[in-house]
């Protein structure tokens, strides 16, 4: 197994040199898991008629969503409350933890069950509830895994998308299981075993993937069913939602929705999508008596007001880790924050601006843009990480500048390119590059040239077809 | 924090924002959201939809079929919310807050959609949410009338009238890929779902 190292004290080369220094089955296990939900994904993708145009059509209407953000927080929040909910809004991690404890206070909670959310993850919720004395227990297969395991997940949708079987096995041990590697068997197992915890928990805590401001409802996906569990069984729900979540519309919510099920889990529609309007009403038999919405800045109002706001376009599905050639390598734990590949390398250094260490995350990419392809409301990631590599430069290096205009010029022209000794596959040992520039060269390599060069076959007539 | 003192941080967050990042900026949003669209099918909606129910693990059986699909999967106990469905004597039915003892839990659906074989599940004092989701068996009775294309015909239409408290779009089986990317059904809600088409309102 891989370690798993914090961000702060520690460089993206280290936690990636943990993550490769494995036996391999790291990267088997991300490459069989990416591979399969980037399948998914295309498939699904193209059994509608012009998904370009969706894609297009979507990145216009994030955009525009993105642009009147407070218009439609107002509105979410007066029908929310309309419908008898309880609306909250935290500006950063302290208040929102402060928020939930105090919900949870009030109501006496000792035990709590959570549906997957990434911004609870974002604001370290579960140790502030486990210090306050509260039993929490994370209802996503993957994410109870993880939790068991006492590491962070590992991807946006699948947390512990790099455990093999026998990972598994280890981690369900924990809580008393005996059988083998049948997934099926595990997945029995864990439904036994948390169905307790959901009848007998007294909060229940899940994400939002959207609020749709036209009737103030809560749309949370899932599917395993534990969301819809997690707000229907105990008596009070607590929802978290990123601030930039907000739908217009429920034609807006439709194209999100289809955009959302085929890109992260590759299906038409995903299991269950559980709209939420209101607490239980007069009459009914279940659902939560109480239902309260915390709307978390946490760092995103300073990326609304940058150039790299498309940021917040994003509906995390993780279709951007999945076609990643940098994730698909070192996998999640290895960006050392709570959103990875693309888009945790692009939200990273912009949410987390006093921890220096992040600000280097931008550099975790090749550039390919294989990214954006994948991204579903079409953000320009590629764009953005370029963005965010400037801004962490900070300043102008006017020397940097010329070296690299001077390497252009030299490469341009036949005579000086061949006088570099790039031709001839010469290359300097690394212990002649200067100092300000081994560091960057290190890992790379110019590419080794098999056979003559273009221009020498040029020469000898073997370009031009007989 | 207040929510006047957060929105209007993000008034002044947006009023400083300079131009996007990058070289092709989005376009302005269509007038219209455009609809997701599937290549037209020769098939009739009820075919489609009993090929989609197929395609996420969930199966249409004829009402007469029902009792014999419900041995087959060992349903001794129910909790039914619905008479839109007769189910065979044999099989004992529960009350409702009874849910989680039940094999079955008979539901209606408000509508279903026929491209993705989605049912339509709406909460109110009759259908509890349990109901449908904690017996490892799900019944759901959909009024033949009330099949629509896709998801979007019931999504776009709800901004019309009032909404339930809890209105779900369930897709075949609960399901999971998180243990080595396999898929697994039966993981927190139901393991088998059986719909049949009834032909009251």
């Amino acid at each position: 197994m891989s370690r798993v190292l914090p961000l702060r004290g520690t460089t993206l080369r280290e936690r990636s040199a943990a993550a490769l220094a494995g036996d391999g089955h790291l990267q088997a296990s991300l490459r069989g898991t990416t591979d399969a939900l980037d399948g998914r994904r295309r498939a699904t993708l193209a059994e509608l008629e012009d998904h370009e145009g969706l894609r297009r059509a979507a990145r216009a209407l994030r955009t525009d969503a993105i642009a009147r953000l407070p218009e439609l927080l107002a509105q979410v929040a007066d029908r929310v409350e309309a419908a008898g909910g309880h609306v909250h809004f935290a500006a950063d991690a302290r208040e929102a933890c402060d928020q939930v404890l105090a919900i949870a206070g009030r109501h006496g909670v000792a035990r709590l069950v959570k549906s997957k959310s990434m911004v609870s993850e974002e604001i370290a919720l579960n140790p502030r509830l486990q210090a306050a004395g509260i039993d929490v227990v994370e209802t996503d297969l993957g994410e109870w895994a993880q939790q068991l395991d006492g590491e962070p997940p590992a991807h946006i949708l699948g947390p512990a998308l790099h455990k093999t079987k026998a990972d598994w096995v280890r981690v369900l041990r924990l809580e008393g299981y005996d059988g083998g590697e049948s997934a099926e068997a595990m997945t029995a197992f864990a439904r036994r075993t948390l169905r307790e915890r959901f009848l007998r928990a007294d909060l229940g805590i899940t994400g939002v993937n959207l609020a749709v401001a036209e009737t103030g409802s809560l749309v949370v996906v899932s599917n395993e069913g534990n969301a819809r569990l997690t707000a229907a069984a105990p008596p009070v729900h607590v929802a978290l939602m990123g601030m930039e979540r907000v739908a217009a519309t429920w034609a807006e919510a439709d194209l999100l929705l289809a955009l959302l099920s085929r890109a992260g889990a590759g299906v038409s529609l995903a299991t269950y999508v559980n709209c939420v309007t209101g607490p239980r009403r007069p009459g009914e038999r279940d659902g939560p008596q109480e239902l309260h919405l915390v709307v978390v800045d946490n760092g995103r109002s300073r990326i609304l007001a940058g150039a790299s706001r498309e940021a917040l376009n994003c509906i995390r599905c993780g279709a951007c880790l999945n076609a990643c050639p940098v994730y698909r390598q070192i996998g999640g734990h290895a960006y050392g924050t709570t959103y990875s590949g693309p888009i945790g390398a692009v939200l990273a250094p912009l949410l987390l601006e006093d921890v220096p260490e992040a600000a280097e995350l931008s550099h975790a990419s090749s550039l390919c843009g294989a990214c954006w392809e994948a991204c579903p409301v079409a953000i320009p990631l590629h764009e953005l990480l370029l963005q965010g590599r400037a801004e962490g430069a900070g300043h102008d290096h006017a020397g940097e500048r010329a070296l690299w205009r001077a390497w252009a010029h030299a490469w341009s022209r036949p005579r000086s390119y061949a006088l570099s000794g790039a031709p001839a596959s010469l290359r300097a040992p690394a212990t002649l590059v200067p100092p300000p520039f081994r560091a960057w060269a290190q890992g790379r390599e110019l590419p080794r040239r098999d056979g003559p060069t273009f221009r020498e076959r040029w020469r000898r007539g073997e370009v031009l077809d007989p | 924090m207040r929510r006047e003192v957060f929105l209007a941080r993000l008034r002044e967050a947006l009023d400083a924002a300079p131009p996007l990042a990058g070289a092709h900026p989005p376009g302005p949003p269509p007038a219209a959201v455009p609809r997701v669209a599937w290549p037209a099918d020769p098939r009739s909606l009820e075919e489609r939809f009993a090929a989609a129910l197929d395609g996420v693990r969930a199966r249409l059986v004829a009402a007469d079929e029902l009792p014999a699909a419900l041995r087959a999967l060992e349903v001794r106990t129910a909790v039914v919310t619905t008479d839109l469905v007769a189910l065979p004597d044999e099989i004992e039915r529960l009350p409702a807050d009874r849910a989680r003892a039940a094999d079955a839990g008979v539901t209606a659906a408000r509508a279903a959609c026929a491209t993705t074989g989605t049912l339509v599940l709406e909460s109110s004092p009759e259908q509890p949410r349990l109901a449908s989701l904690l017996p490892r068996v799900h019944v759901a009775a959909v009024p033949r009338a009330a099949l629509v294309e896709t998801a979007g015909d019931v999504l776009r239409a709800l901004g019309d009238a009032p909404l339930p408290s809890a209105l779900t779009l369930a897709t075949g089986p609960s399901r999971s890929a998180d243990i080595d990317g396999e898929v697994v059904y039966g993981v927190h809600g139901p393991l088998a779902v059986l719909v049949v088409l009834v032909d009251a309102q």
